[in-house]
């Protein structure tokens, strides 16, 4: 059995594998990246739409633009990039922890590493999960899905396309179809208000004249062999209107409904997750609790932009340099507690000697918020939010000079965040 | 047309059908076996919830409780020789109340009049003890470990392809359409505009065996469907008990059952209720509503959250409840198998047994294959390999290297099996391998899994369908696509 | 003629009502000068950046994505979608790689956003 040692091992060949990466690599330390696909990039190559890069670099790139950004740097870094690739099992043995990959070009082999990065990115919620009833017809696609195939291999899954979901994901699919001469006859929210950015509803719905039926959900999906329509019923009151139910005939649905982070590896190897993300609890380091593995990108939690992927995971490359040369293990941390009106927060400890960034949820919407961060009862800060809302994550920093060394009981008072 | 008369036709793929397939492919006999759907096991035994029932719930007089009671018996020399997953669970009947146990006590004598053995009743201490997940409001209830579960399609792949393997042609995409009688053999077509003729038809056509007895102009029944609905959770699922568990079971249902699958996954349902259509499959929210009520009463830790997906199936029924199989009294050489509804899989091997001593009867000559080959090599699942023998099978064949399925660690080797074996719909890949069913329920092998078929057979991708008939998969290539007249006008 | 346009120009995301009123363009809602500039941009010649899919003549990638390096005029889409649709390009082609020159004489580009091979 072949083992190879390499300082860190990345998992995932996305935007945070390869941000993290670089970051390690430039560094000098001696990195292995691993991906299932047979290119670099994760999902950016097949989102072909702009968007990208607008807080990174700038600039408005298309998926595939960003990536380039990054696979281009990796070349010339020496970084030992593995494709086609599969992690099957992680050991997290201390201090040198391996996993099991296997491909067709390399065989079977192991990888022992100092230092793992998780950057397995996320999986999409379907129809399955939902449970929506009715039949079990061919047509019905994620949006990913539908994405890949289309994108990358050419292929249209439908000629008359229903869209359940307004997330952004959704909303680019309702252009991209049309623009292949599929029709696009509707997309249904669940919410009162569209998930996606207001910028996709009007460039890709309201361009076309794509109806959006706010506060819908589909009630059944009718079809034998291939999908031959949905029920749509309008939510009223906070209950369903059945008598209102309509019928729209298509032969495709596409299902933009979430997106659910890809632990099933972290998991098997014993890692410690976070119910509210569906990641791991991470500390200060972006570490789990398993010493030595980081998380970084949507494997830890879903974001919306992508600039933000690659900035989480360029720190979490520093916090893996740091631990490699020994530097942050005695560093105290504190809890951190996520108050009111709050979803989550990232990561779930504070730490006194160096900068913290926390990324956080609301659970409300809402202009004009405040942040309130205590140690104890002393007020660290205080943030003016200009508009917050569950479908935008935010970021805050707060600083060495911010916070006090304050104990009980030997141990640091909890960093605790509220929302008003 | 050919000219050739096979000794037997069967009529339905499913787990009776294949098990008659196999059982009469150890004699010297030419058997064709015909099945309506894209694969065989696309019918009824598709859905089926894979238990084989330990034999407590039909009275002794029944055909059903002594064939289901020989066909559990046979499930470890069936195991041993074919190779598809089959565990000895147990299965526990909880009771909730006094009412109940008392119905659990009837269970029991049932049981032994049946034979079936190491039967238990259980104090709420015993049963708790059994199956510490339970609802601690039970009041006590019945062991059978004798119970088992197995994946219903792997069991029916592995009879027809044993069966094949001794000799059995199988023909799918065959919708037996008219049963004519030729002098001493039958002629039967079908829509398709096939023919095959047989000196003996054997009818296992699940819900349509009503339809194809009026097609030979044998008795005439009506199969009422009765359909029952489930959900799937993911492995790990909370709740995951140690043994199949059954409520008390009510007059015409075996009720809402929580399963842990052979695979690990977990399965509760399902609902029993009669309809018209035999084509309705739907799920309904009232009837997914009431298995998460009732499977949650009995393990209270079960989670909406863990959801994979849900689905129906349909039994097909007869007025009595009891298994008809029995050679037609209105038409020579034509046996019926029909009303095979629970415990049909527990009791298929049996019916396999009893069908080809009917034949026997009915004058088919009956020597035994010198050559008979009972045995399937173990299917090799990269999911269950030990690394190190990977590494090795790589080493042979690089595609087993090329893992497609990430949620079930499906290769691309096994992939290549199932469609040389003749699985070349989507869902069929699915049975076979796996692939496709677990979490992300096809959204990253979907892409891979097209190209693969469409490499391995030809069919170009716009042809593959999910499970054959209309059920296309890519509506055009971008490539063929002619935009001119598709593309609005903003 | 009165249009309403929600401007994209900031996360504000205002509900701009333009009035023609004699020749003369007049604003609602809008909260800066952004806002007028967006608004009047949207009801006069609203533009947009195309983003496609061209067929290549490889078969491991037998399609690569594609841009219109500017927005380009709404009128103009459908007719660019069928151009590109119909073109074929050659491997290896690199990001930037011009694969149509100033189409219909907008001086807009359309403009190949993937390299490949690496």
């Amino acid at each position: 059995m072949i083992e190879k040692n390499y300082d860190v091992l990345v998992i995932g060949a996305g935007a945070a594998g390869m941000a993290s990466a670089l970051e390690i690599a430039s560094a000098g330390a001696k990195v292995a990246i691993i991906d299932r696909e047979p290119y670099l990039g994760g999902i950016l190559p097949q989102c072909i739409h702009n968007g990208f890069g607008v807080h990174l670099f700038k600039e408005e790139l298309t998926g595939p633009e960003y990536a380039e950004r990054f696979i281009s740097q990796i070349k010339s870094k020496d970084i030992d990039v593995y494709l086609n690739s599969t992690a099957t099992r992680m050991a997290v043995h201390q201090p040198v922890k391996q996993v099991n990959i296997c491909s067709s070009e390399h065989g079977a082999f192991k990888i022992n590493a100092t230092a793992i990065v998780l950057a397995m990115g996320c999986r999409e919620r379907n129809r399955g999960n939902l449970g929506i009833p009715g039949t079990r017809p061919a047509g019905i696609f994620t949006a990913g899905l539908a994405q890949r195939l289309l994108n990358i291999d050419g292929y249209l899954p439908g000629k008359r396309v229903v869209i359940v979901g307004s997330g952004d994901i959704g909303l680019i699919m309702a252009r991209r179809l049309t623009w292949t001469g599929a029709e696009v006859l509707g997309v249904i929210e669940i919410l009162p208000y569209p998930s996606g950015l207001t910028r996709n509803i009007v460039q890709c719905l309201h361009d076309y004249d794509i109806p959006l039926y706010l506060s819908h959900v589909v009630t059944k999906i009718e079809g034998k062999d291939r999908v031959e329509a949905v029920q749509i019923t309008p939510i009223e009151n906070g209950v369903l209107n059945e008598a209102k139910t309509f019928r729209i005939e298509c032969d495709t649905l596409l299902f933009s409904v979430g997106l659910v982070p890809e632990n099933e590896l972290t998991q098997s190897a014993g890692i410690k997750l976070n119910p509210e993300t569906g990641g791991p609890l991470v500390d200060s380091r972006l570490m789990t609790s398993a010493e030595g593995v980081f998380a970084c990108g949507n494997v830890l939690h879903v974001h919306d932009l992508v600039d933000w992927v690659s900035q989480e995971a360029q720190l979490c490359g520093k916090e893996v340099l740091s631990f490699l040369e020994g530097k942050t293990k005695e560093e105290v941390q504190g809890k951190v507690t996520v108050g009111p009106n709050l979803k989550y927060i990232i990561p779930n400890k504070y730490r006194l000697r160096t900068k913290n960034r926390f990324s956080m949820r609301s659970l409300i919407v809402k202009d004009k918020a405040t942040l309130l961060i205590k140690q104890g009862e002393r007020i660290v800060k205080r943030v003016p939010l200009r508009h917050v809302k569950p479908a935008e994550m935010f970021h805050v920093e707060v600083k060495p000079e911010d916070l006090i060394d304050t104990r009980e009981n030997g141990e640091l008072l909890p960093l605790q965040f509220s929302l008003e | 047309m050919s000219s050739k008369v096979y000794d037997v036709a069967i009529i339905g793929a499913g787990c009776c059908g294949a098990s008659i397939a196999r059982k009469l492919s150890a004699y010297d006999v030419s058997v064709v076996l015909l099945e309506k759907c894209a694969d065989v096991c696309f019918g009824v035994s598709k859905a089926n919830s894979g238990i084989i029932h330990a034999g407590f719930h039909h009275p002794v007089t029944s055909l059903k409780a002594r064939l289901e009671i020989r066909g559990n018996l046979m499930f470890d020399q069936l195991h041993y020789e074919l190779n598809f997953p089959f565990k000895r669970v147990g299965i526990i009947v909880a009771a909730f109340s006094v009412e109940e146990m008392k119905t659990v006590e009837h269970l029991y004598a049932q049981g032994i009049a049946n034979g079936v053995p190491q039967l238990e009743v259980c104090s709420r201490e015993r049963i708790l003890a059994l199956e510490p997940q339970l609802n601690p409001d039970v009041v006590g209830g019945l062991f059978a470990p004798t119970g088992g579960i197995i994946e219903p399609y792997r069991y029916v792949f592995a009879l027809v392809e044993n069966a094949q393997k001794n000799g059995v042609e199988v023909k799918t995409n065959f919708t037996v359409s008219k049963g004519i009688k030729e002098g001493d053999y039958w002629i039967v077509e079908s829509k398709e505009g096939e023919t095959v003729k047989a000196k003996y038809v054997v009818n296992s056509a699940g819900l349509y065996a009503d339809e194809i007895s009026k097609c030979f102009g044998a008795e005439e029944f009506k199969i009422t469907p009765r359909k029952g609905e489930e959900f799937l959770l993911q492995r790990n699922a909370r709740g995951f008990p140690n043994h199949v568990i059954f409520p008390v079971p009510g007059k015409h249902t075996k009720g809402i059952l929580v399963i842990p699958t052979v695979e690990g996954t977990l399965m509760i349902g399902p609902t029993a209720e009669e309809i018209d259509d035999k084509e309705d499959l739907t799920t309904t929210p009232q009837n997914l509503e009431k298995v998460f009520i009732q499977a949650t009463y009995m393990v209270p830790t079960i989670s909406r959250r863990e959801i994979i997906t849900s689905f129906a199936g349909l039994r097909p029924t007869l007025p009595g409840n009891d298994f008809y199989i029995e050679p037609s009294q209105k038409q020579p050489n034509f046996i019926q198998v029909a009303g095979i509804q629970s415990p049909g899989l527990t009791a298929s091997p049996a019916i396999g047994e009893y069908v080809k001593d009917i034949l026997k009867k009915c004058g088919l000559k009956l020597l035994e294959k010198s050559d008979f080959d009972p045995y399937l090599p173990k299917q090799i699942r990269v999911r269950e390999l030990a690394f190190e023998e990977l590494e090795e099978l790589i080493k042979r064949n690089s595609k087993y290297g090329n893992i497609v399925c990430r949620c079930e660690c499906v290769s691309e080797a096994e992939i290549v099996e199932a469609i040389q074996k003749g699985h070349t719909t989507l869902d069929g890949i699915k049975f076979y391998t796996r692939a496709g069913m677990g979490l992300c329920q096809g959204a990253f092998c979907t892409y891979k899994i097209l190209k693969i078929i469409s490499r391995e057979t030809s069919i170009p991708i716009e042809k593959i369908t999910k499970r054959g008939g209309g059920s296309w998969i890519i509506y055009k290539k971008l490539k063929d696509l002619e935009l001119m007249e598709n593309l609005r006008r903003i | 003629m009165e249009k309403e346009v929600i401007c994209l120009s900031c996360p504000n995301g205002c509900h701009i009502v333009v009035k023609c009123e004699g020749g003369k363009y007049i604003y609602e809602g809008a909260k800066c000068e952004r806002g007028e500039a967006y608004a009047y941009q949207e009801v006069t010649d609203p533009k947009r950046v195309v983003t496609a899919v061209i067929k290549t003549n490889s078969d491991i990638m037998p399609f690569i994505p594609v841009k219109t390096d500017a927005p380009i005029s709404k009128k103009y889409i459908f007719s660019l979608l069928k151009e590109i649709y119909k073109k074929e390009v050659n491997i290896p082609v690199k990001c930037g790689d011009i694969v149509i020159k100033d189409f219909m004489g907008t001086g807009i580009n359309v403009v190949i956003t993937r390299t490949f091979p690496v």
